[in-house]
């Protein structure tokens, strides 16, 4: 039977799931999902039907990011394009 | 959530969560029930490097959860005081003016209560782990459909998800189930073939003496059930009004699981001049952050919600009548998911 992984093991491990993102930063399930769907927070896939994995700490850092760019008053468009544009 | 919370720390602080910690009540003693079942999970399931096997897991599973369906009312107080106590020295969770506190009734009767707040982070972490895994497609661990398990046992699943996102689980949990289920008759039935003297029919068990696979212990651990025969009572009168809750006013309210409340509407009286809805909104901020609450505006769609402490209400102007004289305020209506 599968077992939830340490907060020692998922800060070791270079991938982590979205319910793993969601327990490192504290963000919504709901919103992680919303993120991945914009294309801002990017993802590996290796088949159509396995699990989505996220880089750890580019995700957590993009994270973060994403949050204190809310925080400044920016909204997701916004943000979306800075990302686009490489900022 | 940097720091590890076990089983039952982590039901804790999602259970507890807003509920009275000098008072009794039904929802009370369903979390520290869930708080016990999460104990003897631990030690059963995530502890024992190796699980009894068959029916020998099936039988202390079931003992188990009798004993805990069993605990009287100290017992209970007991495991509760015990869990929160660790959580409330590690900062997991603190002790704040209750919210009932506020309404008119108490205020004016000079009536204290406090009750758990869990910390905001730790919270939202159990939660939404729970929420990813099981509502992502993937891998399901133990400890997410442990957690899972006692939160539908102790009521607090119209919290965490909505009426979709609950049908959504119950197809989860009968695939996970039954997928695996399947893929254990098929090689029960090749090995029936194989040697028919040893047969399961023989060991007189559903999963007597053959290794049992990841969904055996899914569907054994979602089959039991620890909450009363009241609950269960409430959960039957409520599962037949469902179709009339089922609008677009309602569809939040959990009918799908058991259900209890754990959270009630509120009135607070202020008389505020001019009717902007912004400003009665204000003044009920205002009014909850001077008593200890962690109160903030959340957008939701048209409306805008107040997020207190980790639940979320809906603000309505109302004025209701003492002795013939009408008081002007504001009622806090829970908002489920």
């Amino acid at each position: 039977m599968s077992r939830q992984r340490t907060m020692e093991k998922i800060l070791a491990s270079e991938y982590v799931t979205i319910g793993e993102l969601a327990r490192l930063t504290g963000c919504r399930y709901s919103t992680l999902k919303f993120y991945t769907e914009e294309g801002m927070l990017p993802f590996e896939q290796a088949e159509q039907n396995l699990t989505r994995r996220y880089r750890q700490s580019e995700s957590v850092k993009r994270v973060e990011w994403i949050r204190a760019q809310r925080e400044t008053g920016k909204t997701i468009p916004e943000i979306r394009k800075m990302l686009e544009a490489g900022l | 959530m940097k720091k590890e919370y076990t089983l039952s720390q982590q039901f804790a602080a999602v259970s507890l969560d807003g509920l009275s910690c000098n008072h009794h009540s039904t929802a009370k003693y369903a979390a520290a029930r869930g708080i016990a079942a999460a104990k003897f999970l631990e030690e059963l399931l995530l502890r024992e490097e190796d699980m009894p096997a068959g029916q020998t897991f099936q039988k202390k599973l079931e003992e188990g959860i009798a004993a805990v369906k069993c605990m009287k009312k100290k017992e209970m107080d007991a495991v509760e005081k015990e869990t929160a106590d660790m959580l409330l020295v590690d900062g997991g969770m603190e002790i704040v003016p209750d919210l009932l506190g506020c309404d008119m009734n108490y205020d004016t009767a000079g009536v204290s209560m406090k009750s758990y707040r869990s910390d905001r982070e730790v919270y939202l972490s159990v939660v939404e782990s729970v929420r990813a895994e099981i509502l992502e497609d993937g891998p399901v661990t133990m400890e997410c459909v442990c957690l899972l398990w006692l939160i539908r046992e102790s009521g607090c699943m119209h919290d965490i998800f909505s009426v979709r996102e609950q049908e959504q689980i119950q197809e989860r949990m009968m695939a996970l189930c039954v997928k695996e289920d399947q893929k254990r008759m098929v090689a029960l039935c090749a090995k029936e073939d194989q040697d028919r003297e040893n047969t399961a029919a023989e060991d007189g068990g559903e999963y007597s003496g053959q290794e049992l696979t990841e969904a055996d212990y899914i569907s054994m651990i979602w089959k039991q059930e620890f909450h009363k025969s009241s609950e269960q009572m409430i959960k039957s009168v409520l599962k037949g009004k469902r179709a009339l809750f089922k609008n677009p006013y309602l569809e939040g309210i959990n009918l799908l699981f058991p259900f209890l409340d754990r959270r009630q509407a509120i009135f607070v009286d202020f008389v505020v001049f001019g009717t902007k809805v912004k400003d009665r909104r204000q003044a009920m901020i205002d009014y909850l952050s001077e008593r200890g609450h962690l109160v903030e505006e959340i957008k939701n769609g048209t409306e805008t919600l107040l997020r207190i402490d980790n639940a979320c209400y809906r603000v309505w102007p109302k004025t209701v009548q003492v002795w013939k004289v009408p008081v002007q305020g504001a009622s806090l209506v829970p908002v489920y998911r």
